[in-house]
């Protein structure tokens, strides 16, 4: 992919002075690899959280924490969402936090969709700014309901999708196409030509991702349309061949994109899930990589933006070293699984 | 231990009869029991084979498991595991093997086990579902291999048992019993024989 990542001229976006400043404060709890290095090297569990205790902030999230997997996710997702709430809470965080907010927005109506098709109840919540009552108000017949439109129509079509197709995946892909529409139309607003710019990556390379997996699944081309909105940056056409292609095929694909270097393997494609989660690091460094050069811009949306990400790439990292430690994985095993910190 | 009978004809031809039966039937509980032998340690072998298949790939399994686990929240594994997508039917039959009924199990896979995002999950978990998958029959087969050894464990036991008080009680019995009331009978026919006689000897002195 082709992006264009001239720095915006910046004088319009002293409004981000005052998160820019915060954001300062807070990267001082970011990890280093330094400090996942020193994690790594913990004996247990219990070590591990001991060295997670000495970090900025993180030492008041993980206090009294139990040594299970249950609480640390927990204490981890928690001090993540209050993040994003705090960028949320201070305008024009707002516009920004909306990226963050998504991903547990569109988990929870997953969950309460799931739950309901399979006539089960949902007895725990998870972060989430859907209003719950009228959800399940809605869900459960009271139409007038108010819900905003994307909610609505993102409910009807899942359950659409699944009527169609009795197939339970069918309500994710449905779910994961009105969010990823959601991304592209907040690339669409944005100022920063960088925002724009990595935000319509980030759904080029989403793309990428669930062609290669359904390529593993032996998806159809007819269950993937629903996961497709018309774009310009990944014709349908081309989304569809590569489901059937060959793997040499999809390498040249890759390539034809500008991301050959998300393959481990120059010009080789594998349909392997160690050779996928592999590109799927890659995926994830590249996006940090792109984020993290704006990160000392004196003004405007990208080293907030930054900050955000680079949280929740924390989170991942802290994630996979404390349950490899809970797990008594080696520390090779999970160091090759790591993905790359915001401070290099 | 020689029978409580009657050392009579009748009782000797029954017993002779039993003893022959007693014979035929030892011949051919020990066949079956070199049968159920053969069988028990052709399942024994599978089923050590099996064994370490299935150890092998449980521990990939489990190690995709963590590693996918590692990826996840626990929203993530929620949504991954409250709606499976894959139905497993298992059909239970019953099979013969050296005359012991068996079950065997067939395992029917309906469905799909992949039912979740294909953009917020790591790749790690398609790979734990596979192994998951690939392993599950193979242990529904040990299963059907341990319960088969275990039956006929149970039915060796049984036939030895049988073949044992047969080779060691009842035919040795039937012998002794038999060996008596032919002596019995032997001496009856003596002591008549010389009756008849000193009647016969008494008759021509008087």
């Amino acid at each position: 992919m082709i992006t264009d990542l001239r720095k915006p001229s910046g004088s319009g976006d002293t409004r981000y002075a005052y998160l820019v400043g915060r954001v300062r404060a807070l990267e001082r709890g970011l990890l280093t690899q330094r400090t996942l290095e020193n994690l790594l090297r913990s004996e247990n569990l219990e070590q591990a959280l001991r060295g997670v205790a000495e970090i900025p902030y993180w030492g008041d999230v993980f206090q009294n924490v139990p040594p299970r997997i249950y609480d640390i996710d927990k204490a981890l997702v928690s001090h993540y969402w209050q993040t994003i709430q705090e960028i949320n809470s201070h305008s024009p965080g707002d516009e920004i936090a909306r990226f963050f907010i998504w991903p547990f927005d569109f988990s929870e109506m997953k969950l309460i969709l799931k739950y309901r098709l399979a006539g089960k109840t949902l007895e725990e919540t998870y972060p989430t700014t859907l209003n719950l009552v009228r959800v399940n108000r809605f869900l459960g017949g009271e139409t007038r309901e108010y819900l905003p439109d994307l909610w609505i129509k993102a409910i009807n079509d899942s359950l659409e999708a699944y009527e169609n197709y009795r197939v339970i995946q069918a309500v994710e892909m449905v779910l994961d196409r009105h969010y990823l529409e959601q991304v592209y139309l907040l690339a669409q607003e944005m100022e920063s030509r960088v925002l724009k710019n990595w935000l319509l990556a980030f759904v080029l390379l989403a793309y990428f991702r669930a062609v290669f997996r359904a390529r593993y699944q032996e998806r159809k081309g007819e269950l993937m349309r629903l996961l497709y909105f018309p774009q310009p940056l990944f014709p349908e056409e081309k989304f569809i061949e590569m489901l059937s292609a060959p793997a040499e095929k999809v390498a040249e694909e890759v390539d034809n994109f500008g991301f050959d270097f998300l393959l481990p393997e120059k010009g080789i494609f594998r349909d392997d899930p160690s050779y996928l989660a592999e590109i799927e690091r890659n995926m994830d460094n590249y996006l940090l990589d792109f984020i993290r050069s704006y990160r000392w811009k004196a003004f405007g949306p990208e080293p907030v933006f930054g900050f955000l990400w680079a949280q929740s790439i924390d989170v991942k990292n802290l994630r996979l070293v404390l349950e490899g430690k809970y797990f008594g994985l080696e520390s090779e095993k999970i160091k090759s699984k790591l993905r790359e910190c915001y401070y290099e | 231990m020689r029978l409580n009978v009657n050392p009579n004809r009748m009782e000797l031809m029954k017993l002779k009869s039993r003893l022959s039966m007693a014979e035929r039937g030892h011949k051919l509980l020990k066949d079956k029991l070199d049968a159920l032998m053969q069988d028990f340690i052709r399942t024994v072998r599978e089923n050590r084979y099996l064994r370490q298949e299935i150890e092998e790939e449980i521990v990939k399994a489990f190690e995709a498991q963590s590693k996918a686990s590692l990826l996840l929240s626990e929203e993530d594994k929620k949504l991954i595991t409250v709606f499976p997508g894959e139905r497993l039917g298992l059909e239970v039959q019953v099979r013969h093997v050296t005359g012991v009924k068996v079950p065997h199990f067939e395992v029917k896979v309906e469905g799909d086990p992949y039912t979740y995002s294909l953009i917020n999950t790591p790749a790690e978990i398609d790979e734990a579902f596979s192994s998951f998958f690939q392993v599950f029959p193979l242990m529904v087969k040990l299963a059907e291999a341990e319960k088969t050894i275990e039956l006929l464990a149970v039915e060796i036991e049984k036939t030895r048992r049988r073949v044992n008080a047969l080779e060691y009680v009842l035919i040795p019995n039937l012998q002794e019993t038999i060996k008596y009331i032919t002596l019995k009978l032997d001496e009856l026919a003596r002591s008549s024989v010389v009756s008849i006689m000193r009647i016969k000897g008494k008759g021509l002195t008087g």
